[in-house]
């Protein structure tokens, strides 16, 4: 399941004063099995493009190929796509409107005319999975949760399609740090079992610093960067002058770097951290 | 959903957007009883070119104009055909007649076709009419901030006060539905595209299965607005909103010596389509 993204171009109300070109000639490829950061500040084209993986957006021109699948050409099958492309919202929860839960989780499978026996199954699956137990929640309103619920609840709606690739836009936005947490190890479950391929849209540079393999850096529709996060926050200054920032541990450790502590490598997780700094502040010297 | 640009606010630099708007509200109101006036083609030969150039000067893309129209194209048409086949009276020179089935001994005997002179040129004046009314209010609000526009409402209604009527209220609740409009259509296009990654199908099928189909959009967009409107209701509170008791403008308007000349303009051109295309005979309409 790779997509190939070729030569791509959006541009956004073309021929009028509000026009704007989103994307700019953006050539790349995600593999299967991939966990794909996107970042950038904000307007610089990360939803937009998020939204052609899906369809939702037809690009200007280019091309994108998911699994030997042309999603630009014009009779593409929106309905084979959407079966193996997922894609949650940012806020997913403001999509929410059946009466219950479990009626709200079906209706992406029912859209995609699964049999009743196979709705049945998948939409006992999916709220497990996402830690809403099916029979204390599928007669509940989606309305009257909580609102980390309710974000489980719509990536319930989305995961019970069934895709084999999963597109979060800002999937913790708005979260307390514990929700974000929790979501983010959602994520990660159901990387493990269902959607093998995530790409994720973040700000949060701790998040995709822990998670994703590879990072893209989107900046005013172009590609600045694609790489793993280690080589791309040690490239600090470049980060700050795009508007973005390292994650916060390595910005301590580029800190303490300045006063004499030595980092053999790019610091980007706490544990790293501590190991490295250990040893030095055992001396008591510094 | 982007493309209903329906007189969405053109932001150029034109002598027509720096007019007060409250002069623009009033000529608007006098174009459009002037276009209900004119009765012979001449008139609307002459609006025609009226405003060609208001919309040159207004430097308004001609495309959003014609967008404009658009959504009432169906409308103008369907206006169009009920008066060319309904508008016709026994003393009207017919052009076409047509009775298909007269030789039936049942009740669609009675059924016929009929155009006649008279029909045809009023379905005509009445097409022409509802173009330059649509295409004369839509660059009120093209060359217009929706803002501008409250506010001159608002200021041209202030007479009203007497009569214990509150002009800011309505303006307010004027502008307030104006800002929303985009916030309203983002959430839209948002919740359908959401809708849509779910494999909703809302843009094909019979009239009632896609009228089904948007109960996915309609219940979030409801539950949306209603949030957004108590939350300015709380936002507004916290800024001790107290209605206009006390209460200044930021921007005042005051009429300038091009809006004085703009109006005498407007008026002369005004009274010199009516006077020429109606012979003085204004009084007998």
């Amino acid at each position: 399941m790779s997509i190939v993204v070729e030569n791509l171009n959006y541009i956004y109300m073309p021929k009028t004063p509000y026009e704007k070109h989103a994307i700019k000639n953006i050539s790349f490829e995600i593999k299967t099995g991939e966990f794909f950061g996107i970042i950038g500040h904000t307007g610089s084209g990360k939803s937009t493009l998020a939204q052609h993986f899906n369809a939702l957006i037809k690009p200007t021109s280019g091309k994108i190929i998911i699994d030997g699948m042309d999603i630009t050409a014009k009779k593409a099958d929106l309905k084979l796509l959407r079966n193996k492309v997922g894609m949650v919202f940012q806020y997913p929860e403001n999509q929410l409107f059946e009466e219950t839960l479990e009626k709200d989780v079906a209706y992406g499978p029912k859209n995609l005319q699964f049999s009743p026996e196979k709705i049945k199954a998948v939409v006992e699956r999916s709220l497990n999975l996402v830690g809403l137990p099916y029979e204390e929640f599928k007669n509940r309103s989606p309305f009257d949760l909580s609102g980390g619920q309710k974000r489980r609840a719509a990536i319930a709606g989305v995961i019970a399609m069934e895709p084999e690739i999963l597109i979060l836009d800002e999937p913790t936005a708005g979260l307390d740090p514990s929700g974000k947490r929790e979501i983010m190890e959602l994520v990660l479950s159901l990387k493990s079992e269902c959607t093998p391929t995530i790409i994720m849209i973040s700000h949060d540079m701790e998040e995709i610093a822990r998670y994703a393999d590879r990072v893209m850096v989107l900046n005013d529709g172009e590609i600045k960067f694609i790489l793993p996060p280690r080589e791309l926050f040690a490239k600090k200054e470049e980060l700050n002058s795009l508007g973005l920032d390292v994650p916060p541990i390595t910005e301590l450790a580029y800190a303490l770097g300045k006063k004499g502590f030595i980092f053999p490598k790019t610091v980007i997780n706490d544990n790293e951290f501590i190991s490295a700094i250990l040893p030095q502040l055992k001396g008591g010297k510094k | 959903m982007k493309d209903i640009t329906f007189g969405q606010y053109y932001p150029v630099d034109s002598i027509i957007h720096k007019l007060d708007p409250r002069l623009k509200i009033i000529l608007c109101i006098a174009y459009v009883v002037l276009i209900f006036l004119v009765k012979n083609f001449e008139g609307f030969v002459l609006i025609f070119l009226f405003l060609a150039g208001v919309i040159i000067l207004s430097k308004v893309a001609l495309r959003s104009i014609l967008n404009s129209l658009k959504g009432l194209l169906f409308l103008i048409l369907f206006t169009f055909i009920l008066n060319l086949f309904f508008h016709n009276s026994a003393e009207d020179t017919p052009l076409l007649y047509w009775q298909p089935f007269a030789d039936a001994s049942f009740f669609i005997s009675g059924f016929y076709v009929l155009i006649t002179k008279e029909g045809l040129i009023f379905a005509i004046r009445m097409l022409l009419r509802l173009t330059f009314l649509m295409i004369g209010t839509s660059l009120l609000t093209l060359t217009t901030t929706p803002v501008e526009l409250s506010d001159g409402i608002e200021s041209l209604l202030s007479p009203l006060k007497i009569f214990k009527f509150s002009p800011h209220t309505l303006a307010l609740i004027m502008s307030i539905a104006l800002s929303f409009i985009p916030t309203l259509m983002n959430d839209t296009e948002r919740i359908m595209k959401a809708q849509k990654a779910r494999g909703a199908n809302l843009d094909t099928g019979s009239l009632l299965k896609r009228a089904k189909a948007l109960i996915p959009v309609l219940i979030p967009l409801f539950v949306s607005a209603l949030t957004r409107a108590s939350e300015l209701t709380d936002a507004m509170n916290a800024r001790c909103y107290n209605g206009d008791k006390g209460r200044t403008k930021m921007k005042v308007f005051k009429l300038k010596f091009k809006d004085f000349v703009a109006f005498f303009i407007m008026v002369a051109i005004f009274l010199i389509i009516l006077l020429w295309t109606n012979h003085l005979t204004l009084i007998v309409f």
